[in-house]
């Protein structure tokens, strides 16, 4: 589900949650904490987010813009843009494989 | 709340940890966040993702080049000459004329021209350093290196020392506020160059006068400017050294 971010471990999922989130444009923090939470209904913790994101830059997928107000908001990099459809892609085919099983085991 | 947040290694607060309390500031933790904080500082003590870069940035040009150094060692060199004009002029033939008792100085004239000829050098090499545009630190020096050649050209000419000094002054108020001379530097210049002006102006304006007058004396007052050419020539010396401290970088 989360190849391409597998060495990030038990952040490998929120990492896809906020490249998701940061897809429509640059969040701060509690933005995208209140963004993934609404996509995905489980609750970001701080420290999970941060860690993330720490991971995130590190790897070039996202890079941190100037703060504003303390409050510093992040922008997907081009690797990040193609890093999340490569992830996106990949959940289609997922997605598409199992439903296609669905409906042939119920003929 | 800073508490927890001191959890995290060093280098990551220094990175996020401004914005990190911004976010709890604006979505106060609960229990479970708290605990995810926790978990997310043993993270980033066991997989730190921010590190201190290894290799320090590069210094500037101007600090790393050899002739700081060089001019600063030479500048060194004449406080050496300037004490050995002081031990040569005390130790100078004593000379009667019209019942005043003096020394001829004669012999530490080309050790007195030296010393402060270098010092003028190292009060430029320093100028130099100091970052744009420092116009009257820069427009000082060389009044005062003139200054300072013509006062070691004739000694007597008391008041070229003086312009020489109070433009190495500025020079020395330009360094610190600049940041290449610590308050100590600072400090340690300005005592020894104000005790002998100071002392001189106290003697001309009738304020002072020594208890027991003697040619000696008129040496052994100009011994604490050493400290002029002894904080020029090791901040100088010093000067590559400084460095910068690394800003974290992401690993």
């Amino acid at each position: 589900m989360t190849q391409g971010l597998t060495d990030f471990g038990r952040f490998a999922e929120p990492s896809l949650y906020i490249l998701l989130s940061l897809s429509d444009g640059p969040k701060h923090g509690y933005a995208i904490m209140a963004d993934v939470e609404e996509i995905s209904g489980v609750p970001l913790g701080p420290g999970t987010l941060y860690g993330a994101l720490a991971r995130l830059e590190g790897r070039g997928l996202i890079e941190a813009l100037e703060p504003v107000e303390r409050r510093r908001p992040y922008r997907l990099t081009a690797l990040g843009a193609t890093t999340l459809k490569a992830q996106l892609d990949g959940l289609a085919g997922f997605a598409r494989t199992g439903l296609e099983r669905l409906r042939e085991a119920a003929r | 709340m800073t508490r927890l947040v001191g959890l995290y290694p060093r280098t990551w607060r220094d990175r996020y940890e401004d914005e990190f309390l911004a976010l709890l500031a604006e979505r106060p933790p609960d229990a479970l966040d708290r605990l995810d904080i926790v978990r997310g500082a043993i993270d980033a003590r066991l997989h730190p993702q921010v590190q201190v870069a290894p290799v320090a940035p590069e210094p500037p040009i101007v600090a790393m080049s050899p002739w700081p150094v060089r001019v600063g060692w030479l500048t060194l060199l004449g406080g050496v000459l300037w004490m050995a004009a002081m031990v040569v002029a005390i130790n100078s033939p004593l000379v009667v004329y019209d019942s005043v008792t003096y020394r001829d100085f004669a012999a530490s004239l080309p050790l007195l021209f030296g010393a402060i000829t270098l010092l003028g050098v190292g009060s430029i090499a320093l100028v130099l350093q100091l970052p744009e545009p420092a116009r009257a630190a820069r427009a000082a020096t060389y009044v005062s290196s003139l200054a300072g050649i013509l006062w070691a050209l004739a000694p007597w000419l008391m008041l070229a020392g003086a312009i020489a000094f109070a433009g190495l002054a500025v020079v020395a108020i330009a360094a610190w506020r600049a940041g290449h001379w610590s308050s100590l530097e600072l400090s340690v210049f300005i005592s020894g160059v104000g005790l002998t002006w100071g002392a001189l102006l106290a003697y001309v304006a009738g304020l002072w006068a020594p208890t027991t007058p003697g040619p000696d004396l008129q040496f052994l007052v100009f011994v604490p400017l050493v400290a002029a050419w002894v904080v020029v020539g090791t901040s100088l010396v010093r000067s590559p050294r400084r460095r910068t401290t690394p800003k974290p970088t992401i690993a």
